[in-house]
């Protein structure tokens, strides 16, 4: 495992919008993309940083703690990580309206406000012993609560009414 | 087209700068430059591709499509982006989700087109997102209507389309309830006849002058609890028979439906869920039609025979009592949903108990050899207590929510009581004056009123779920197979077996070929090896062969005849396959090997098995050919599956065969039992082999090397090996391999 160093290396983005990443031994990759390894239960840790156009050895070294990094070097990854995981948190329950074995979602997420349609099938709404629950509507995309009983009483009602 | 939907100041401002070149392609993205959900628009004329914020003309990217070294929709986690390579840089220009993926996928093919001065075909542009007619919503892709519009009364029209051959037993279902509720009517009024008259002692006398009518009217009240008896059950057996046959038919239908659709279906669907529809849902459908109609016409004939009797019996008794009626539906209609979600939240956690014991249970092995115990128990502790402190939860609300329903509606009998009492003393000579008879006989049919209240309450509920159910039945009854024969499909009984791939290019999902551009000749007879790494498309191929998918371009010749063109059942009964994974069905041996052709005779069965090397196995077990295999075949070694499968492809004895060879490793003798029975099965049919074992790859007319869906490398074994490209590579690093040592050894 190629741990990063932090006070090592440096990202910055072009005028474009290209990340680039400076190592220690003064080489530059780019584009570089980072992943979170893991996305779902602790997204401040463990950032797989990685040159795309490399087939042979894709990732460049993993980064331990996201918040080692400079407020400045911190957003150029956080950025970028919004762009390579799109996975909206739900805050908010405006509405859930059962319309022909689909339910109509009506939510506020991190990402804005968006209504979409979930078939009422086990394999569109997980839910793990940890309370997060994963949402895939009929179009394949996909949204979290992190853990659903810190939601509203009101979205709780509505949500556990939907529970397959 | 959805180039009709860019707004017209974004369309200006494109015209201004570039006032030469049209607007050839547009497209809508659903996430802005910010990473939050809002819309820009891509736009392309023949010579620049320039992407504006949604509500902006001014634009963000102004990129000359010459200065684009490559141009690319790469899909990221969840969403995706447009990616460009200029000389300075890689970035990205504009960000979509998931849903609009195929359709950025197809416009990004089009901006290339034009780079390449070709023109935009209608594979490039975007149809815009359906719109209902009635609600103006955005219809979702892998909707067909809109959901918030569809009718609902054609389900039911379609449900019911089905009880069509049943419709006398259905008339005589109506007749019956309405006998049946006729009787149970006649209860109250005996009471009150016995009050009122029977039991009425004669003022001077002391005697009861009415009293021979006793019997008679004990005869009558016993005739009509009897006669009301009798009608249920005949219209319950009745609308019980008419609701399975129904029932069955719709189940026929849709299983009949499943067999007939293409491998795409099952591809786009859970197993799970398709099973749930043939068992659930048609299981739902049949507790609507077999329970729930009868039931609640039913109760809508008693409603309304004991609602006219009661306003017959004293209108203004009536006018007070329908005040805790009234309350009792209200209070119906607040508690309800709320008890469902209570009971929701329990079956919910129920069902997460069950799921996390199963778990467990199956596993037990690696649980003891890991030593969890405690690490399960604790598991299980914390689940069993989400799920006592719901059940606790629900008695809870149940212990408030029921008696106080049950109050309510008692309410309206002491109701009867005070109101009726009153009228009592009115005498019955005055207006709206009462007999104690007429009080008694009131409250008995106040009571026989609040059962069908309950049951339409829960009406609307239970229609909804029905419905569902219905919809989703009848979402694959309607799905056409996407594969079906030609109008003008030939009939070839006899196929000689030249296959030709002519330009194919083919892709599970459109935007992702998985075979590129491939040509290929296989000549009648010949045995044709595939090789390549997995994942290169060599299953894709043969599942193309065996036309279980129909190529997305190019053409597929069989004998010289498109594929397509060729009747299914002609095609299929001349292709034999035997898969890397045998799949056996629960049955015996005899029925999984004559399962290629049911209609063969033992001997043919036994030829079969002895050519493939699997009757001497068969021979040594106590059952022979009635042994039964389990489910999968679980009972039966790898080996031993793989040799019935070879079995069943020889019986069928088609003219193309197609082998996909396990890489699962078997002993030495049984690898050469099975290298046996291959060289017995292929003899004299054109063979397409994805061949593993060296044995097989020797034996091929010709290797074909698959990479990356294209062909890379073509010849014999030994041309192959003499080149020392991909094959011999692959070759070399398999060496290594201890079977592939053995067999040569």
């Amino acid at each position: 495992m190629n741990l990063l160093d932090p006070t090592q290396i440096t990202f910055s983005r072009s005028a474009e919008g290209e990340l680039r990443l400076r190592l220690a031994d003064g080489s530059v990759h780019a584009p570089v993309h980072c992943r979170r390894l893991f996305p779902l239960t602790d997204p401040g840790h463990y950032i797989s940083v990685q040159r795309p156009d490399d087939k042979e050895q894709p990732e460049i070294g993993i980064l331990k703690r996201l918040d080692d990094l400079s407020p400045d070097q911190r957003r150029h990854v956080t950025e970028d990580l919004q762009h390579q995981h799109f996975l909206p948190e739900i805050t908010d329950i405006v509405d859930i309206v059962s319309l022909h074995g689909l339910d109509e979602w009506s939510v506020v997420t991190d990402r804005g406000p968006i209504t979409f349609f979930v078939s009422g099938r086990k394999e569109s709404m997980v839910v793990t012993p940890e309370n997060l629950l994963l949402l895939t509507d009929i179009e394949k995309c996909r949204y979290r609560v992190t853990d659903y009983t810190t939601l509203t009483p009101r979205a709780r009602l509505l949500l556990e009414r939907t529970l397959p | 087209m959805e180039r009709d939907k860019l707004p017209q100041p974004i369309a200006e401002a494109v015209a201004a700068r570039y006032p030469d070149e049209p607007i050839r392609l547009a497209i809508s993205s659903d996430i802005a430059h910010h990473g939050q959900y809002g819309t820009e628009w891509l736009v392309a004329t023949g010579g620049h591709l320039l992407v504006f914020p949604g509500d902006s003309a001014t634009a963000t990217h102004d990129l000359a499509l010459s200065d684009l070294e490559e141009l690319k929709a790469v899909d990221t986690v969840g969403a995706g982006a447009v990616t460009v390579r200029t000389p300075s840089a890689t970035y990205h220009v504009i960000s979509y989700t998931e849903a609009r993926s195929d359709d950025f996928h197809k416009v990004v093919d089009g901006i290339k087109a034009l780079k390449e001065g070709e023109a935009v075909t209608e594979h490039h542009t975007v149809s815009d997102r359906k719109r209902c007619e009635q609600c103006g919503r955005a219809i979702p892709e892998s909707m067909r209507a809109c959901p918030h519009c569809l009718k609902r009364r054609q389900a039911v029209l379609r449900i019911f389309s089905f009880s069509r051959p049943y419709i006398w037993q259905i008339a005589a279902i109506f007749l019956i309830s309405s006998l049946s509720t006729m009787a149970a009517l006649l209860v109250p009024y005996m009471s009150k006849l016995f009050i009122d008259f029977v039991f009425r002692p004669d003022a001077e006398s002391g005697t009861f002058p009415h009293g021979g009518w006793h019997l008679w009217c004990v005869a009558a009240i016993f005739v009509a609890y009897a006669l009301q008896s009798f009608f249920s059950g005949w219209q319950e057996r009745l609308s019980g028979v008419v609701g399975f046959k129904t029932v069955y038919d719709v189940r026929a239908a849709i299983y009949k439906r499943i067999q007939e659709l293409s491998l795409t279906f099952f591809d786009k669907r859970h197993t799970g869920s398709i099973m749930a529809r043939v068992n659930q849902d048609t299981g739902e459908l049949q507790r609507l039609l077999v329970d729930f109609i009868p039931i609640s016409l039913e109760s809508l004939l008693s409603l309304v025979g004991v609602g006219i009797l009661l306003f017959v019996v004293s209108w203004r008794l009536t006018l007070f009592v329908m005040l805790p009626i009234a309350g009792t539906i209200l209070l119906l209609r607040l508690i309800v949903p709320v008890v469902r979600v209570f009971f929701h939240r329990y079956f919910h956690r129920r069902s997460r108990l069950s799921a996390l014991v199963n778990d467990s249970l199956s596993g037990i092995r690696v649980v003891k050899s890991f030593g969890q115990e405690t690490l399960e128990m604790d598991k299980f502790r914390r689940t069993s207590q989400v799920y006592r402190d719901a059940g606790i939860d629900l008695v809870r609300r149940w212990s408030i929510y029921h008696p106080l329903m049950h109050f309510t509606i008692m309410c309206g009998a002491v109701l009867v009581w005070l109101v009726g009492g009153r009228l009592v003393f009115r005498g019955t000579e005055a207006p709206g004056g009462l007999s104690i008879g007429d009080v008694v006989a009131y409250s008995g049919y106040l009571m026989m009123f609040y059962r069908p209240v309950f049951m339409l309450t829960r009406l609307a509920q239970m229609i909804t779920n029905a419905l569902t159910a219905a919809d989703r039945v009848f979402d694959i009854i309607d799905t056409t197979p996407d594969i079906q024969d030609a109008p003008d499909a030939v009939a070839m009984p006899h196929i000689e077996g030249h296959i030709a791939l002519d330009n194919v290019t083919f892709g599970y999902t459109r935007h992702q070929p998985v075979i590129k551009e491939l040509t290929l000749d296989i000549p009648a007879n010949s045995m044709i090896g595939l090789v390549g790494k997995s994942g290169a498309g060599k299953s894709t191929l043969i599942n193309l062969m065996s036309r279980l998918y129909d190529v997305d371009s190019g053409a597929l010749q069989v004998d010289g005849v498109d594929v397509r063109q060729i009747r299914q059942a002609d095609l299929r009964r001349n292709i034999g396959v035997v898969l890397q994974e045998t799949f056996l069905f629960t049955g015996s041996i005899l029925q999984n090997i004559s399962y290629a052709k049911p209609d063969a005779t033992r001997e043919e069965v036994i030829a079969a098995a002895i050519s493939a090397h699997a009757h001497e196995f068969i021979i040594s077990k106590v059952d022979g050919y009635d042994t039964l295999v389990g489910e999968r075949g679980s009972r039966l070694s790898g080996g031993e599956k793989q040799r019935i499968a070879i079995a069943r492809a020889i019986l069928r004895n088609p003219r193309i065969l197609i082998l996909d060879e396990a890489t699962s490793s078997v002993d030495v003798e049984t690898e050469e039992k099975i290298q046996q029975a291959l060289a017995n099965l292929t003899r004299g049919r054109t063979t397409i082999a994805i061949a593993h074992r060296l044995a097989t790859l020797r034996n091929c007319d010709q290797l074909v090397v698959i990479e990356d869906g294209e062909i890379s490398e073509m010849g014999t074994h030994k041309e192959l090996m003499q080149k020392e490209g991909a094959f011999s590579k692959l070759v070399q690093s398999q060496e290594a391999h201890s079977t592939i040592i053995a067999v040569e050894g």
